[in-house]
């Protein structure tokens, strides 16, 4: 055989050994007296990276640069001291890209050593950006883009093996049942898939909805329906958990939860989705079954068609009240308002030892930081003024 | 907790029904069981308290150590700089074995050997014995309980000095705190071994 070969075959066997690895583990999980015993290390190794987080008076410095050599050098300060070694052309896009993949590997890093229910626990976090890789990719292919830009341009945490297989998905009729049949059975996400694949079957125009081209609006509502579904999952696994994890992960993902239906209508205003008749079928659909606002919230959602009246269902609810009335008088929007309370949430999520929540409030404050990045340097690509740069949030 | 509490409840009450079925009286039979009790040796009863406070405070020491050690492992990785100053929690986990140490070797050095059948003695040797039994208990059970507390304090101490090193100070005290509960437990054990006199004797 000669040495590519080999090589191919050593890596196939690789890739299948990875992915045997996705294996469930249930169960309680120690608390402060057994917890160490597995985890330890790597809950200390987190706690590492936690400390490499942007501080705000970092941030700061960010902001007075001029131009993004400048962000290259503030940067030789912080964690990301080697990150944009030697890249040629900066711009905004690059440079939050590669410290997301820094992000990754740390990531990864834990989750190659992670065993047992962190191990299954650190996997429900890849899940998410499993199933938005495949949309993303098959998004992509609808617009006819370049598949190997596509595979590049893939969030780096939610990798499956075997997922450049994505790219033979044909827009035709079938075309998704063909790719769940060949590729996408294979994926941890796979029951996911099956789950909405059943509940579209079990709808009034069975099959029609599976035989249908797609554009790009409907891989969205798919996206969205895939990600609830991953959300009731991991919440059940949680409260299985037990004990420091079941607390502090039931409040970060009830809130998930809220925040996603809250970003769902708004996002629906301008599409078939608001409709009088899909509001209470297909759109309801997208919503979570738990969390504050579920079920009178979600109920009083079926009549919201605009901002004034989801303004007015959302009253009764103190902290959705107050987080309106904040983005009214700071003059921000009401998303940024959920992610600077998301954001206090997970710091929260980090007073305590011996839980696995900081584990995901870790990958939720970085995308905060990778947001907070793309904002500044976005910013100063765009030469903007001082005041435009005051939407990034401070973390620790 | 209430789980276990609740099975202990259970066991207690079947072992009642079993007993009641066997002895064919519902009221424990005190007497048979303190002839079934009271013929173990003496010298089982304080050998087994020496191995009691040996054993469990090298178990107390060691899921002490093995708390601390993964947590100082793991936070060192990015601040290499605590890898000295938490030590202290390791050899604050090690003490604790010592300490069981000394009360064991204080406790097999009460032994004398008397072989004689008179009354009288065989009261005495009883109490020395049932006395070195409650002592080994005693620094056993408060040296697993030190060992743990210890354990757990050391790592929240490491990773909390990654971060920042101000803080190392403030949770040693707290660990110093932990630490005195074995010092508390050795202090009873050593009283009571004084009191356990085996009389010396053919």
């Amino acid at each position: 055989m000669s040495a590519e070969a080999k090589e191919e075959s050593k890596k196939e066997v690789q890739e299948y050994y990875e992915a045997q690895s996705y294996v469930r583990v249930g169960g309680e999980v120690g608390g402060l007296a057994y917890f160490n015993a597995d985890h330890g290390y790597l809950e200390a190794l987190l706690r590492g990276f936690r400390s490499g987080f942007l501080k705000e008076f970092e941030l700061r410095q960010l902001c007075q640069c001029t131009t993004l050599e400048d962000v290259k050098l503030t940067f030789g300060d912080t964690d990301y001291c080697n990150v944009l070694n030697g890249v040629s052309k900066l711009g905004p896009d690059n440079i939050t890209d590669l410290c997301w993949r820094k992000c990754a590997n740390e990531f990864l890093f834990l989750r190659d050593q992670a065993t047992g229910q962190l191990a299954t626990f650190m996997d429900f976090v890849t899940h998410q950006y499993l199933i938005k890789n495949i949309c993303f990719l098959i998004t992509g292919l609808l617009n006819n883009s370049d598949p190997n830009s596509l595979l590049e341009r893939m969030n780096p945490i939610g990798v499956f093996p075997g997922i450049r297989s994505v790219l033979t998905f044909e827009n035709t009729q079938d075309g998704m049942v063909e790719l769940y049949r060949t590729v996408l059975i294979d994926t941890p996400v796979a029951p996911y898939f099956e789950q909405y694949f059943n509940t579209e079957i079990q709808a009034d125009e069975p099959y029609q909805q599976l035989q249908d081209v797609y554009n790009e609006v409907e891989i969205d509502i798919i996206s969205n329906m895939l990600q609830k579904l991953w959300l009731e999952d991991f919440y059940y696994y949680t409260q299985e958990l037990g004990g420091e994890t079941a607390i502090i992960m039931k409040e970060l993902l009830e809130f998930e939860a809220d925040r996603r239906a809250i970003e769902i209508v708004i996002n629906s205003f301008s599409t078939a989705l608001n409709d009088q008749f899909s509001r209470d079928s297909e759109r309801k659909a997208l919503f979570a079954p738990f969390g504050t606002l579920y079920p009178e919230g979600i109920e009083s959602f079926s009549k919201v068609g605009d901002m004034a009246s989801l303004a007015t269902a959302l009253e009764p609810y103190a902290v959705f009240r107050t987080l309106w009335q904040r983005a009214q008088q700071d003059g921000i929007s009401i998303q940024d308002a959920l992610y600077a309370y998301e954001v206090q949430l997970n710091v929260l999520a980090f007073q305590g030892q011996s839980h696995f929540a900081a584990f995901y409030a870790y990958i939720k404050l970085k995308e905060q930081e990778k947001r907070n990045i793309w904002w500044i340097t976005s910013c100063i690509f765009q030469q903007r003024d001082q005041k435009d740069f005051n939407r990034w949030l401070k973390i620790f | 907790m209430l789980g276990y509490l609740r099975s202990l409840v259970y066991y207690f009450f079947y072992a009642w029904v079993v007993f009641w079925i066997l002895g064919g009286n519902w009221t424990p039979a005190w007497d048979k069981w303190y002839q079934v009790f009271g013929e173990i040796s003496p010298w089982a009863y304080g050998g087994t308290g020496v191995a009691c406070a040996i054993g469990l405070s090298i178990i107390g020491a060691a899921w002490g150590i093995w708390l601390t050690g993964a947590s100082i492992a793991g936070a060192a990785i990015r601040s290499p700089h605590i890898r000295s100053k938490n030590l202290v929690s390791i050899i604050f986990c090690e003490a604790v074995a010592i300490y069981g140490i000394i009360l064991a070797i204080l406790m097999s050095g009460r032994f004398n050997k008397n072989t004689s059948n008179e009354p009288k003695i065989m009261n005495e040797v009883r109490r020395a014995g049932y006395v070195l039994s409650a002592c080994g208990w005693t620094v056993g059970i408060g040296n697993w309980a030190c060992g743990i507390s210890v354990g757990a304090v050391g790592s929240s101490c490491a990773i909390a000095d990654a971060h920042n090193s101000s803080l190392f100070v403030k949770i040693l005290i707290v660990e110093i705190f932990a630490s005195a509960l074995g010092i508390f437990a050795i202090i009873v054990g050593i009283l009571q071994s004084q009191a356990a006199n085996f009389p010396k004797g053919g």
